[in-house]
């Protein structure tokens, strides 16, 4: 046993050019599959982060289309409904359009009740309250524009006309990491007087409303309950869980997500693929050692155990300094991504992963030269050169 | 010096490797490629035999039947009372850790291994533990003079000093026989009678039965009896004594 961890260790270190080599190509594929899986699982993240219990309604015909904000009242007086609020995507531009983060218009008085993700010192909600003007930024923009309490922060609309300023009072945090703090928060009630001046017939009216009933018990019986009321109205409503909403969302990027994941995999092959080669070329220069081995009296079963060890200990190195590497590289792409991935965080099943797919190429990269060197007749591995 | 027919050998109770009637082919594409035709002949326990012949005269596939690491198309090959023609694959296996010590012509010896090590291998295969393994090889090596050079990697030695270290891991399990295929081919005159010194040495002082395959007479010159083998006939044998 200990001979052979002798003799798999230094084999590893013999040919130590191609063995780096071969282990800067197996460190790249695996950390570029741990990466690529971590944004995949990232993008599907909206959904797991959604609150059961949540729900949103919007305009039976298309999210793109408004609600009046009048149905607020009605919905808050459904059975079932604990809490109720409004928001409004803005979609403004900070100075150039590359600069894009989310924005919404608020209702700052209830807003909060429903996402106790977002977390807000009192201080900072009561400036909120008191400045019409008034914007929160989260953590992850105020440090990507340098904003601070007291600047003003001026948008162009794009679908609301004119130019925008608002006063940052204050910045939020996430409760964790999945909570997206690249976005900037200002209140309807602004939006609202604005538009009632400057473009009447898009007034009083709401992006959508989010609703908490309390357990996801009555999610269904709600739901239900909400577009029944407004059934035959002018503008029907269609509530869901925010779930079911951000499923909606992701699949239209569904196509991405499933090359991503074949690229995640088809790295993995390439590397299985010269590793094998890299293997192959290791045994067939040793034949003439494994022939001597097997003369001596060793099996060909252990000849063959020394490649497995050489091939599996060079890929589990790999893939020890990939997953080192992963959460490093993961967040530096968050961080350049700017606000698409509010954090790339590894997850568990993504080091497993990794881990299983390092030791499936040390595996598998050696099943062919192991069986060569397993058969080979001693006769002829020691007339090979080598 | 007496020559002899091979027919006239005489056969003793001391007879430890005996061959009966073996063929060897090779099939070299469509073409079969006879090399040894029903040889037969015997070699007793502590003889010291070098096998001659020109190149390509199948003295090497002699040896390795002998030996144990290639198997006759017809034929039996009994040591020691066993056929080992008829030994499966594993048990020959076992069978050649215990009674079969290598030398080859270019030495073999692991190049990841030091000396020591390299003689450590063969007894790994034993049940010894790792303390008399170590004592074991550190014998060995003093046997052929090279006690000084135990942690020292192949690289690191001259030819002489590899074949030496490879003579030592072939006896260091105490093997019943040696198999030696060109041991001196790649070696200078200096460094190959120092070799043949431990060859003879161990065949003289330990009783160790040597089987060699020379084409080199000043090597054979060192064997008790001598045999040439002409295209797979083993036609003369060279009967020789030492002094
Ligand atoms: N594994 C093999 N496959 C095909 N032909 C072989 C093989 N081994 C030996 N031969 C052939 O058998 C003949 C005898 O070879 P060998 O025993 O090596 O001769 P020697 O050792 O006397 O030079 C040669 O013609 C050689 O080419
Ligand atoms: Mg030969």
């Amino acid at each position: 046993m200990s001979q052979w961890l002798t003799l798999v260790a230094r084999n590893v270190l013999r040919q130590r050019l191609r063995t780096s080599l071969t282990l800067v190509g197996l460190v790249v594929s695996i950390l570029a599959f741990g990466v690529l899986q971590t944004v995949v699982k990232t993008w599907y993240a909206g959904v797991d982060g959604a609150v059961p219990s949540r729900l949103l309604t919007r305009n039976a015909v298309s999210f793109t289309l408004p609600l009046p904000q009048a149905y607020y009242k009605r919905i808050g007086a459904v059975e079932g409904v604990r809490h109720v609020t409004y928001m409004t995507w803005f979609g403004g531009v900070y100075k150039d359009p590359k600069n894009f983060f989310p924005q919404f218009a608020i209702d700052a008085a209830s807003y909060f009740d429903i996402f106790p993700e977002i977390l807000v010192s009192d201080e900072v909600r009561r400036a909120f309250l008191r400045d019409r003007r008034g914007a929160i930024v989260g953590r992850r923009l105020a440090k990507r524009f340098g904003f601070r309490p007291g600047d003003v922060v001026q948008l162009r609309g794009t679908l609301f006309p004119g130019n925008w300023e608002f006063v940052i009072c204050g910045v939020f945090d996430g409760r964790d990491a999945k909570t997206d703090t690249s976005q900037l928060f200002f209140r309807w009630d602004y939006l609202n007087e604005t538009l009632r001046v400057r473009s009447k017939a898009q007034a009083d009216q709401v992006g959508f409303f989010a609703v908490d009933v309390g357990s996801i018990n009555r999610v269904a019986e709600v739901s239900q309950a909400i577009d029944e009321v407004f059934r035959n109205s002018r503008a029907e409503t269609l509530t869901e869980t925010e779930r079911a909403f951000q499923i909606g969302f992701v699949k239209q990027t569904e196509a991405i997500l499933i090359s991503i994941r074949v690229v995640s995999f088809v790295v993995i092959f390439i590397i299985l693929a010269v590793m094998a080669n890299t293997m192959a070329m290791t045994a067939r220069e040793r034949l003439r050692e494994y022939a001597t081995l097997k003369a001596i009296g060793f099996s060909p079963g252990y000849v063959a155990r020394l490649i497995l060890g050489e091939s599996v200990a060079i890929a589990l190195v790999g893939g020890a300094i990939a997953i080192g590497l992963t959460p490093p590289v993961a967040s530096r792409l968050a961080e350049l991504s700017a606000t698409l991935f509010p954090s790339l965080i590894v997850s568990v099943n993504t080091v497993l992963l990794q881990a299983l797919s390092a030791l499936a190429v040390g595996v598998l990269a050696a099943v062919l030269p192991m069986r060569q060197a397993a058969r080979v007749s001693i006769v002829n591995g020691l007339r090979a050169l080598g | 010096m007496t020559v002899l027919r091979v027919s006239d050998v005489p056969t003793g109770e001391d007879v430890l490797i005996a061959l009966s009637d073996v063929s060897k082919s090779y099939r070299r594409g469509a073409q079969i490629v006879p090399v040894l035709s029903k040889l037969t002949f015997d070699i007793r326990r502590k003889e010291f035999l070098a096998l001659m012949g020109p190149s390509g005269s199948g003295k090497s596939t002699l040896l390795n039947l002998i030996a144990g690491i290639d198997s006759p198309d017809h034929g039996s090959i009994t040591v020691a009372g066993e056929d080992i023609t008829l030994l499966p694959e594993a048990d020959l296996a076992d069978w050649r850790a215990a009674n079969v010590g290598f030398i080859f012509q270019f030495y073999n010896l692991m190049p990841v291994l030091t000396a020591l090590e390299n003689v450590e291998l063969p007894l790994t295969l034993t049940g010894l533990k790792r303390r008399e393994r170590r004592d074991r090889a550190q014998l060995a090596l003093s046997l052929v003079g090279l006690s000084d050079r135990v942690k020292h990697l192949p690289s690191e030695l001259s030819g002489g000093q590899q074949q030496r270290v490879a003579i030592a891991r072939a006896i260091v399990t105490d093997p019943t026989m040696l198999v030696a295929d060109e041991p001196t081919g790649d070696l200078d005159r200096q460094s190959a009678e120092e070799v043949l010194e431990i060859m003879q040495r161990l065949n003289r002082d330990m009783g160790k039965t040597i089987v060699m395959v020379t084409h080199d007479r000043r090597a054979a010159a060192r064997a008790k009896r001598i045999m040439h083998l002409e295209k797979g006939d083993l036609s003369y044998l060279v009967e020789q004594r030492l002094e």
